[in-house]
């Protein structure tokens, strides 16, 4: 059993190396077939077989010409009639935040005291106050006046009523100069970012498509293996052959597990020392034939006798 | 807001603390009604009324009814003091404007 669990352990470590082979094989031809999204790169696959990379010709046009058209157009938007920079619209923003923020303590002064709100709508310190004297809320609101005037440094009730009026406007007025002059800085930083973005994908155009282009050609060469495989054998026949064969390799040396070191452990757990023995036999000389293609990791002698062992073709 | 019966307890107490002779629920014929002040010396002809809803006061003090006093009121043919309990939120508040309004009266205003 201990012999069957080495096997296993080192069958697993060869297919780890075969995957990782069959993807270095695969990044190595997806690079011969598409090293670049030029045009003249996506015609000559286009030419072979590979239809998507005619249409993809048109669309990184599209999408540029798009990318262009965007920023124009926010680039326009920003310096156009409507153009305010952004530190400007802060620098304002802060003048007019100052501006509303000198003004709130007065009025919560006056706002403090309870009546102050029912003072000014009943017109007190006015002509068109026309509560009598034989209404009780006359006397209360008399007192609450005294009492607004003794937290104003004895001014006049006219003369708070008439400032707590001007302050009120002005800071009405304020606010919402504020609350436009915030939502132009939104909508300037989204600008900016919006903008940042297309420059972004404008100046990694090439390096987005053709990632895009091999992602493309690599689910191609996954989803139909023979098709594409024909395709770009008229391209790069060497290329072509090595990934075939890197994958027929991954497939077979799993099948070796599927047939042989599965059925041997199960027979093994069963106690068919027999059947494990016969298992293991005949798995033995098929998986020598595989060892040749497995590849060296690197050397860890002083001399490297992978390199006399393996010659560069199989590297 | 202080009810009906606090209300005028406050007002008897501070009327009658100014020298008037009180009477509570007196008949007093105005506007082509007769409404029931909640406190008048007839004599003096200076009293007061409490406005409550719970008792019913806004169905007898109406509009015309309240038109009519302020008239009488701005010519000095009475002096009645009229309270509405929306205004009024504690007893010592209600206590003060009473006595305001005694002290303006007391001054011939």
């Amino acid at each position: 059993m201990a012999h069957l669990e080495r096997l296993i352990k080192e069958h697993g470590d060869r297919h780890r190396r075969f995957q990782s082979n069959y993807r270095s094989r695969t990044e190595h031809l997806l690079a011969h077939l598409l090293p670049d999204v030029e045009t003249s790169t996506l015609n000559r696959l286009s030419k072979a077989g590979f239809a998507f990379a005619g249409e993809m010709v048109r669309s990184i046009e599209r999408d540029r010409l798009r990318c262009e058209a965007e920023l124009a157009a926010l680039e326009e938007d920003g310096s156009g009639k409507n153009g305010t920079e952004p530190s400007e619209v802060t620098l304002e923003l802060e003048k007019l935040e100052g501006h509303f923020e000198a003004l709130q303590p007065f009025l919560k002064k006056c706002f403090d005291h309870p009546r102050f709100d029912e003072l000014l709508l009943e017109g007190y310190g006015t002509d068109e106050y026309s509560k009598k004297i034989w209404h009780v809320s006359y006397y209360l609101d008399r007192r609450a006046a005294k009492e607004i005037t003794q937290l104003c440094d004895g001014r006049t009730f006219s003369a708070i009523r008439r400032e707590a009026i001007q302050a009120l406007e002005a800071s009405n007025v304020l606010k919402e100069r504020i609350r436009s002059l915030r939502e132009r800085k939104q909508t300037l930083a989204a600008l900016a970012v919006q903008k940042s973005k297309l420059r972004d994908r404008l100046e990694s155009h090439q390096k987005i498509w053709l990632a895009s282009a091999r992602r493309k050609l690599h689910d191609l060469f996954e989803s139909d293996p023979e098709g594409s495989l024909e395709k770009s054998r008229t391209l790069f026949a060497d290329e072509t052959y090595q990934w075939r064969l890197a994958k027929e390799l991954c497939k077979e040396h799993w099948d070796l597990a599927v047939r042989y070191l599965q059925p041997a452990r199960e027979a093994g757990d069963k106690g068919l020392r027999a059947t494990c023995a016969k298992m293991l036999e005949e798995y033995e000389p098929l998986i020598e034939a595989m060892k040749r293609f497995d590849q060296p990791t690197a050397p860890t002698e002083t001399i490297d006798w992978k390199s006399f062992i393996f010659k560069p073709e199989d590297t | 807001m202080i009810d009906e019966e606090q209300g005028r307890r406050v007002l008897r107490r501070a009327f009658v603390d100014a020298g008037f002779s009180i009477e509570e629920d007196f008949p007093f014929a105005i506007a082509g009604t007769t409404i029931y002040l909640d406190g008048y010396d007839p004599a003096q002809r200076v009293g007061y009324e409490y406005v409550t809803t719970a008792a019913g006061d806004r169905q007898h003090i109406n509009e015309r009814v309240v038109e009519e006093l302020d008239r009488l009121n701005e010519d000095r043919l009475v002096h009645i003091l009229m309270i509405d309990e929306q205004y009024i939120a504690t007893s010592e508040e209600l206590a003060f404007a009473c006595n305001a309004y005694l002290e303006n009266l007391s001054l011939g205003g």
